[in-house]
Formats: C-alpha cells, sequence, structure tokens
C-alpha cells in the first residue's frame, strides 16, 4: 500500500469519496426519475398505440430525447456547463455535476419508463376501458402498477448508470471516488489508489442491484408463485 | 334492448381501407342470451366492441334502451360502461393486484367507498365460487378461475349487459361447461343480458336462445338458435351447424336427397319405417343427428331416394302429413 494511499484512508478522503458517490448517485437519479418517469408516460401515451395518440408531441419529445440520449455524457457534461452555470449560479463542484447527471439522466430514465409501460397487456387497458375508467385513471391504475416491477428495475438500473457518470464527472470538477481516482491515482502514477476506488465502487453498483432486485422480486406478483393448471 | 341500425366499421391500412362491418343490424332484447357466431376474422369482436364503443363505428346508430350511444359525451359513455360488463377470451385480470383488488377495480373507478366495496366483493366471490381466493394472484389461479375473477369484476356494478368475446376459447371442454353454467345462471338470476361472441357452435347451442351468423363482415342469418339451428339457410351457417353434411358423398341423378328436420312430438314417433312400409319405397339413411338446444331435442337427417316423380310426391305427401320439416338437397 503507498503512503498516498494511507494518507487518504486516515484523512477520510476515502470514506468521504464514497458517501459523495452515494450523495451525487441518489440525489441526481431521484431528480431525473421526477423529470423522466412523467416525460416516460407522455411519451408512451402520446404514442400512436398509446391511450391517448397525440403524434406532434410524441414526435417532438421523442427526438428531444434522442439528442440528450445520442450525445457521450463527457461532452455532454462539457457543452452544459453554461447551463449549469445558469441553474446553480457555478459550473464548479457536486451543485454543478448534480445538475449535468439529471440532463444527462432524465432522457435515458424517460425512455425506460416508456418501455416499462408498452410492456402492459393492451387487453388489460381495454378490460379498463371498459369498465368506463378514464385515461388518468388508466395510466395510474392500470399503467403505472402493472409496470411497477420493470419500472423498479428501470430505476436500479438508471441509478447505476449514474454511478459511473459521476465518476467521470470527477474529471471536469465533480467529486467522489471517480474524482479521487484521477487526481490521485492516475494523475499522480498510484495504481492502488484506482484499484481500491474501483473497488469500492464495484461494492456500491453491487450493493444497489441486490437491493434493487429484492424489491423487484417483492413487488412482482407475478413469478414467485406458480400457477396451477385448472 | 341494444339494437344496432345500418352499423358499419371500417379501418384504414396502408393497403387500403378494410371493412370489418357492413350494414350490420341487430336488435338485443332484454334477458336475451345473444350469440354472435362467426369464423374468426368474420368482424365479430368488432361487432361486440362496438356495443360499448371501444370501437367506433364508422356508420350506423347504435341504441341502447332507446338512447343513441354514439352522441354520448364522456361522462356519459362512462357510466354506459359501467352499465355493460364485458369478459375476455384472455381474461386481462390485472396480474399485480389480487382476486379481491381486481374485483374491486370497477368499484374504485365508480367512486364506491371502502366499505361498499368490500360489502361488494364478497358477495361477487360467493356467486363466482372463490370465497377462498380472495387474497390470491391471478398467477396463482387456473383458467377458469381467472374467468370467474373476470365475471365477478365485469358484474361489479350491476350492469344490464354482459358482453363475452370468446370468454371460453382458451378453456377446456369441463372448464367452459361451468363457465357457460354460471354465464346462464347470471341471466336467469340476476335478470343480466348477455352477449356471446363465439366460434364454437357448442357454446351456441347451450345457452344462447337467438343467435346472429356473421360472415365476411356480414350478418348473414338471425333468428331463435331452435330456428337457424333446425334449418339453417345460408352456407356458412350449414357450415357451422352441419359440418357433417359437407362430408356427405356426392350423389348422382338417379338419386334425391332430402334433409328431415324433426322437432317437437315427432321425435318421438318412427317416421322414417312408416315412410318406408306406406309409401313402399326404399330409403337410403346417409346421415342422422339430433341436438338439445333449452332442453328441446332438434333431429337433423339425410336421405336418399329413387329419382323418380311419383315416389318423390308420394314421400313429400306423407312428410307433409306427419308435419315433419324437409328441404331438397341439392
Amino acid at each position: 500500500m503507498s503512503d498516498l494511499l494511507k494518507q487518504l484512508f486516515s484523512d477520510g478522503m476515502i470514506s468521504l469519496g464514497v458517501w459523495e458517490t452515494i450523495y451525487m448517485t441518489l440525489i441526481s437519479t431521484l431528480v431525473a426519475y421526477i423529470l423522466g418517469l412523467p416525460l416516460g408516460i407522455i411519451v408512451s401515451v402520446s404514442d400512436k398505440d398509446g391511450l391517448r395518440p397525440v403524434a406532434w408531441l410524441n414526435k417532438i419529445l421523442s427526438f428531444l430525447i434522442n439528442i440528450f440520449r445520442s450525445i457521450p455524457f463527457i461532452i455532454l457534461m462539457v457543452a452544459m456547463l453554461p447551463v449549469a452555470k445558469v441553474i446553480v449560479g457555478t459550473s464548479l463542484g457536486n451543485k454543478a455535476m448534480i445538475v449535468m447527471l439529471i440532463i444527462a439522466a432524465a432522457p435515458y430514465i424517460a425512455r425506460m419508463v416508456e418501455s416499462s409501460l408498452k410492456e402492459v397487456d393492451k387487453g388489460v387497458i381495454e378490460a379498463a376501458k371498459s369498465m368506463g375508467a378514464s385515461n388518468w385513471k388508466i395510466i395510474c391504475k392500470v399503467l403505472l402498477s402493472e409496470a411497477k416491477p420493470a419500472l423498479i428495475m428501470g430505476a436500479v438500473i438508471s441509478t447505476i448508470t449514474v454511478l459511473g457518470y459521476t465518476a467521470m464527472a470527477g474529471t471536469i470538477g465533480g467529486t467522489g471516488l471517480g474524482a479521487l481516482a484521477i487526481t490521485y491515482g492516475y494523475e499522480r502514477f498510484k495504481d492502488d489508489v484506482i484499484w481500491v476506488c474501483v473497488l469500492l465502487m464495484v461494492i456500491i453498483v453491487q450493493i444497489i442491484q441486490e437491493i434493487g432486485m429484492f424489491i423487484v422480486r417483492k413487488s412482482d406478483k407475478r413469478q414467485h408463485t406458480t400457477a396451477i393448471e385448472n | 334492448m341494444i339494437e344496432l341500425k345500418h352499423v358499419s366499421k371500417s379501418f384504414p391500412t396502408k393497403s387500403g381501407t378494410v371493412v370489418a362491418l357492413n350494414d350490420i343490424n341487430l336488435c338485443i332484447e332484454d334477458g336475451d342470451i345473444y350469440g354472435i357466431i362467426g369464423l374468426s376474422g368474420a368482424g365479430k369482436s368488432t361487432l361486440v366492441r362496438c356495443i360499448n364503443l371501444l370501437e367506433k363505428p364508422s356508420a350506423g346508430e347504435i341504441y341502447i334502451d332507446g338512447e343513441n350511444i354514439l352522441e354520448f359525451d364522456a361522462k356519459r359513455l362512462s357510466a354506459l360502461r359501467r352499465n355493460i360488463g364485458m369478459i375476455f377470451q384472455s381474461f386481462n385480470l390485472l396480474e399485480q393486484r389480487t382476486v379481491a383488488a381486481n374485483i374491486a377495480f370497477p368499484l374504485e373507478i365508480a367512486k364506491y367507498s371502502k366499505e361498499e366495496r368490500e360489502k361488494r366483493v364478497k358477495e361477487l366471490l360467493k356467486l363466482v365460487g372463490l370465497v377462498d381466493k380472495e387474497k390470491a394472484y391471478p398467477s396463482q389461479l387456473s383458467g377458469g378461475q381467472k374467468q370467474r375473477v373476470a365475471i365477478a369484476r365485469a358484474l361489479a356494478t350491476r350492469p344490464k349487459y354482459l358482453l363475452c368475446d370468446e370468454a371460453t376459447s382458451s378453456l377446456d371442454p369441463n372448464t367452459t361447461s361451468s363457465i357457460l353454467n354460471l354465464l346462464k345462471s347470471i341471466n336467469q338470476e340476476l335478470g343480466v343480458t348477455i352477449i356471446v361472441i363465439t366460434h364454437e357452435m357448442r357454446v351456441i347451442e347451450s345457452i344462447c336462445n337467438k343467435v346472429a351468423v356473421i360472415d365476411h363482415s356480414q350478418i348473414v342469418e338471425s333468428g331463435l338458435v331452435s330456428q337457424v339451428f333446425a334449418d339453417p339457410k345460408s352456407q356458412i351457417a350449414r357450415e357451422l351447424i352441419l359440418p357433417d353434411l359437407l362430408k356427405l358423398p356426392a350423389k348422382d341423378t338417379t338419386q334425391v336427397r332430402f334433409r328431415l328436420i324433426f322437432k317437437g312430438e315427432v321425435i318421438n314417433q318412427p317416421i322414417i319405417s312408416d315412410l318406408a312400409i306406406k309409401c313402399q319405397v326404399p330409403i337410403n339413411i346417409l346421415y342422422a343427428d339430433a341436438k338439445s338446444i333449452e332442453n328441446k331435442t332438434y333431429g337433423q337427417m339425410v336421405i336418399t331416394i329413387p329419382n323418380e316423380e311419383e315416389v318423390v310426391s308420394k314421400i313429400t305427401a306423407y312428410l307433409d302429413q306427419v308435419k315433419v320439416t324437409y328441404v331438397k338437397e341439392v
């Protein structure tokens, strides 16, 4: 173990990095979800096979989502620095990074939500319509609740993607494990710092994945029991 | 009463317009179990969806209890749909809800209070015989049980009408019978008017009192099941009702073929042997079948006799005398 790594541990830099990574990831994903969920619902509902087709709205939103999704995060980040400055008053530090993470993650989440909602059986939607349910009721009581396991799964995948983005944010002034690996490991040629950061990231990903899958299994009422034939 | 007047429906597709319904006229009276039978693609699913406006007709009028439902606004349409339950071939239950919550679903939409919902769900579980499955999820149920839940759900808001879209087509014969019996008792005990869409003859035979035969987007024949079954006029109805007749060997010109229809009293009389003895003609029986419709027996028989004018007139005179309906087959 290099002296630098020992010092980082004893100064509490490593544990601070873990905390900052988790904090940035969760805050960004949460806010991105709050934006991405309605966006995904609108895209899915306005689709030509959707509950209430609105072609122009669907086309515009779909186009915007695709633009943001097709720009690599590291480039999007740099391009969005002025936007962050307008929103949080600075283009440096975690506040600005969180804005960037949200901008990158929200369209991603919108697509996840859209595909989850599209998997809901059309017959069930038809049944709800036949009972006189309004589109709003169908969205709340049929689409979202029937797609719940898929939505949770999507949220887990999004969280892990955002976690990866936080590391990249370290290159342009973010903090957290990614920043530690770059400033102390890469720039000072201390491989062990890099490996420790990578290991901690892997552990965080595993924990998120396990917790997420546990919730999915708990919430999904379709799989954990086998059907009895007739 | 449900009345369809000149209802048409066409869908625009890339390769031109597809006509699903063409000038449909239909009258379903209160208390009926009205069967609509046709091959797949005939338009029967579109037809039933026009009744609760899941499909909007391209032309024509639909009157339910005297009101033209095509003029209804969203609010009235919603109220109308609460008065028309619907069940489906694939059950369409909410997989993430328990049986009880599935049945409560239309009650939530209709804004029933929690107490009312619970009370009604209990009644319905009892009605469909699933009291012990209250807390089960659909994935834990068999096909027949799922359809029972769907029936309970469709009846939750006490509708006057129930639409069944191929409701038994994915069930095995025994389960089909039990679901059909349930539908029949719902009709008799709760007075719910039922519209049954099917491609299976035995569904119509076992529960319907009236039937419409739909083919290539049009109704080709309709009336009392007993009449249509005894003497199907259209080609498609004959194919559906008397499929065995089509398998008979081709006839030659030395013979004449008659199809006899037995109903009522004559079913218990030795018509054929009397015919042979009294008319002194050789009779060949090609086909015979009997069916029970609404607890009455109906018989069909195809006979061949020599193609001689004298023989034919003797036989038709005798059949007229004993009041057996006959059709000369060509």
